[in-house]
């Protein structure tokens, strides 16, 4: 079984790495790199909200953050937005160290509100501001258009994203939080620091979060305050691709990412203006029915079937 | 449990058809032999209203001018690709992208709101497609010197107010002004190139403050306009905002001598229908409408109002017009390639409902049709053009009457 489950992700690995090769159709390319950002939002979520248990309202700050980090760099400076990728990441993390500092002392929905108001604050505040170039927003032309290049750099980011929240989750760490996401008190009474590891889940959260907002500069080539700011369009979305992959699932996210991105595009390109609705209408449904998410619901009746074998084999293991 | 037996294969089958549906879509669309132009507009989302009524009268334009024989090219008729771009960025980038790649579109056209448009206008010009844009009216679009990109119907958003000032240099001469406008990008912009005129004049801005988009209650900046003693308003607002806007004058009881509208929701239908009679004299700038005297106009509003039961406004003039400059440069071009196609589209020179429209570059725009704007009246439910005054439809009032005077 460990065998097989190597091979598999070795198999999913190297076709990640050729799949443009063999799919040249740059349309398709597109989707695939909206996938990647996606799945690098869904994922940062995920180490916060989904293991952690702190539900953030507010990734849009993180996002935007790192978005603007690329675009005023190439605004006000000339320097190519590509530094952003750089320099995002950090000032998103920059940015949720007070927030983290402060709200995580307060149980509750405290947080959660905080991050709501830090989302709309950060976009007022963009809008109204001279040094963002407010509403107007950032346009830029792109200097590299090919698709295969964005494609690289997206599954790169995505694979460092994926790959240091495994690594966080499945060290100590990862136990930590678990456990402060399953019962705080009792974690407290084991001697773990709770504001400390929460602040530790936020820090990569919002690193990788404004990773994925430098690239989507760089790859939209536009942004302003209400797009990459958006509290249902951003934050919430954000929310939507883990809840519709699985909840604290290593590859929850980038499932729920994918089925996002190519059933809205489905939806749109065929079903004309009752598009949204159908969409919504299947959320709520997947929601409903699902409400581990795909790969979570996946691994229960995995669980489910293994358990019938050895039942069958006659040996009942509790 | 029971029950996610039967929802996960089911979601699977559900996944897997639509695949299967959009890859059919696809081959057909492919082998389908014309000349396709990709049109992108908000039809779901919260622009719906607008983008719904420029495609209606994209189709309108098209059945008129196939009844003329205009709509085949060298043997192959143009057929239009509408997209929706669901009033989102990065979906209008992804309908950018499948019209390009997928469906091989001669050209592109649409985009309404300023930040859709944008990303259309960047992907359109980094792909050589040339993309002629409807409604966005974002300065950047026409600033950057892309070859590819063109706006013959639609005016920079700082150029909204020319004719505006042609008027008040002559008859209101406004001394203390306050300037109110929703902070988005059409907004600001419009309200930065406003300002910049007053300073020209030496125009007294007394009041200047940016409002949240679909806010609810403008009293608390209404009051402090009041304290500001204005004598004229210059308000920049999307239609639902700009009807509180004046119902919540009159219920405040705040006259001024004049109360002008930067375009966009002042001169619509709902905007009248939601603010009832406290719509009355509000007077506004705007790029279109139907009883101007450029032949056709008059018509296509009766046509459109028979045909979809609803008065259009000059977001679907914009549409119906540039349908006809796509027909037209698309008749003209010499081969139907990226490039014929944009020198086509740059010699173009034609009479449409919203006047002659030519692609020039100046003032650093590029491809950019120079804007005729008009100021209008709403006088007894009727929107009055009040100037220029050779175009115009009625009178002005001005100054106009307080609330009280009414």
């Amino acid at each position: 079984m460990k065998n097989f489950n190597l091979a598999l992700k070795i198999l999913l690995v190297v076709i990640a790495v050729i799949l443009p090769l063999v799919i040249k159709a740059p349309y398709q390319l597109h989707i695939i790199i909206l996938i990647f950002i996606w799945a690098i939002i869904g994922t940062s979520w995920n180490l916060l909200g989904g293991y952690t248990g702190q539900v953030s309202f507010g990734h849009a700050a993180f996002f935007g953050v790192g978005a603007y980090a690329a675009g005023l760099l190439q605004f006000h400076l000339g320097v190519s937005p590509w530094w952003g990728m750089l320099l995002g990441p950090f000032a998103a993390m920059v940015i949720s160290l007070p927030i983290g500092l402060i709200a995580f002392r307060l149980r509750g929905p405290y947080f959660a509100l905080a991050m709501l108001a830090l989302g709309e604050i950060f976009r007022l505040l963009f809008i109204n501001l001279a040094f963002t170039n407010g509403a107007k927003g950032i346009l830029i032309m792109p200097e590299i258009t090919s698709k295969m290049f964005y494609y690289y750099v997206g599954l790169s980011a995505l694979a460092l994203t994926i790959g240091i929240t495994y690594l966080i989750v499945h060290s100590k760490i990862g136990f930590y939080l678990v456990s402060i996401r399953e019962d705080q008190d009792a974690a407290t009474s084991l001697g773990i620091p709770t504001t400390l590891y929460k602040n530790l889940a936020l820090l990569p959260s919002a690193f990788f979060t404004g990773l994925a907002g430098a690239l989507y500069m760089n790859y939209v080539a536009f942004i302003d305050p209400n797009i990459v700011f958006n509290l249902s369009n951003i934050s919430v979305m954000a929310i939507m691709v883990v809840m519709l992959g699985g909840v604290a699932t290593t590859w929850g996210p980038t499932v729920g990412a994918a089925i996002y991105i190519i059933l809205g595009e489905v939806f749109r390109t065929t079903l004309g203006s009752a598009n949204v609705l159908v969409f919504g209408v299947l959320v709520c449904l997947i929601i409903l029915f699902l409400p581990n998410g795909i790969v979570g619901e996946l691994d229960m009746l995995r669980g489910f079937l293994a358990r019938k074998k050895e039942g069958a084999a006659g040996g009942v293991k509790i | 449990m029971k029950k996610t037996k039967w929802f996960l294969p089911a979601l699977l089958m559900i996944l897997s058809l639509a695949l299967l549906v959009s890859g059919c879509g696809d081959s057909s669309s492919q082998s389908a032999d014309g000349v396709k132009v990709g049109i992108i507009l908000p039809i779901t989302g919260s622009e719906a209203m607008f983008g719904t009524m420029e495609k209606n009268s994209f189709e309108m334009a098209y059945e008129e001018l196939k009844a003329a024989g205009k709509t085949t090219v060298g043997g192959k008729e143009i057929q239009l690709l509408f997209e929706d771009d669901q009033g989102k960025q990065d979906v209008a980038k992804s309908a950018t992208e499948k019209l390009i790649n997928q469906n091989k579109v001669v050209m592109l056209s649409g985009g309404y709101s300023s930040a859709c448009t944008n990303v259309i206008a960047g992907s359109a010009q980094a792909m050589t497609t040339p993309f002629l844009a409807v409604t966005g009216s974002s300065d950047e679009i026409t600033k950057k010197g892309w070859q590819y990109v063109f706006r013959g119907t639609a005016a920079p958003a700082t150029k909204y107010t020319g004719a505006f000032w042609e008027m008040a240099d002559q008859v209101i001469k406004p001394k203390n002004v306050a300037v109110i406008y929703e902070n988005t990008d059409f907004g600001l912009s419009s309200a930065k190139g406003f300002k910049e005129d007053c300073e020209k004049r030496g125009v007294n801005i007394v009041f200047d403050q940016a409002y949240e988009h679909g806010a609810l209650d403008f009293k608390p900046m209404l009051a402090n306009m009041r304290s500001a003693n204005p004598d004229m308003i210059f308000a920049v607002s999307y239609v639902m905002d700009a009807a509180m806007i004046v119902k919540q004058m009159k219920e405040l009881d705040f006259s001024t001598d004049l109360f002008v509208g930067g375009g966009a929701g002042y001169t619509m239908p709902e905007f009248k229908d939601n603010a009832g009679d406290a719509s009355e004299y509000i007077t506004s700038t705007t790029l279109w409408v139907p009883n101007v005297a450029w032949p056709g106009a008059g018509e296509y509003f009766e046509n459109y109002k028979q045909k979809y039961g609803k008065e259009p406004d000059y977001h679907g003039a914009q549409a119906y017009a540039t349908m006809y400059v796509i027909a037209d440069a698309l008749g003209r071009t010499q081969e139907l390639t990226n490039t014929g196609i944009q020198k086509a589209l740059k010699a173009t020179d034609i009479d449409t409902i919203m006047g002659p429209i030519k692609f020039e570059d100046w003032e650093g725009y590029t491809n950019q049709n120079k804007p005729i704007t008009y100021v209008v009246q709403w006088e007894k439910g009727n929107l009055e053009v009040i100037w220029p005054e050779n175009v115009k439809s009625a009178d002005y009032t001005f100054p106009v009457p307080t609330w009280r005077e009414r």
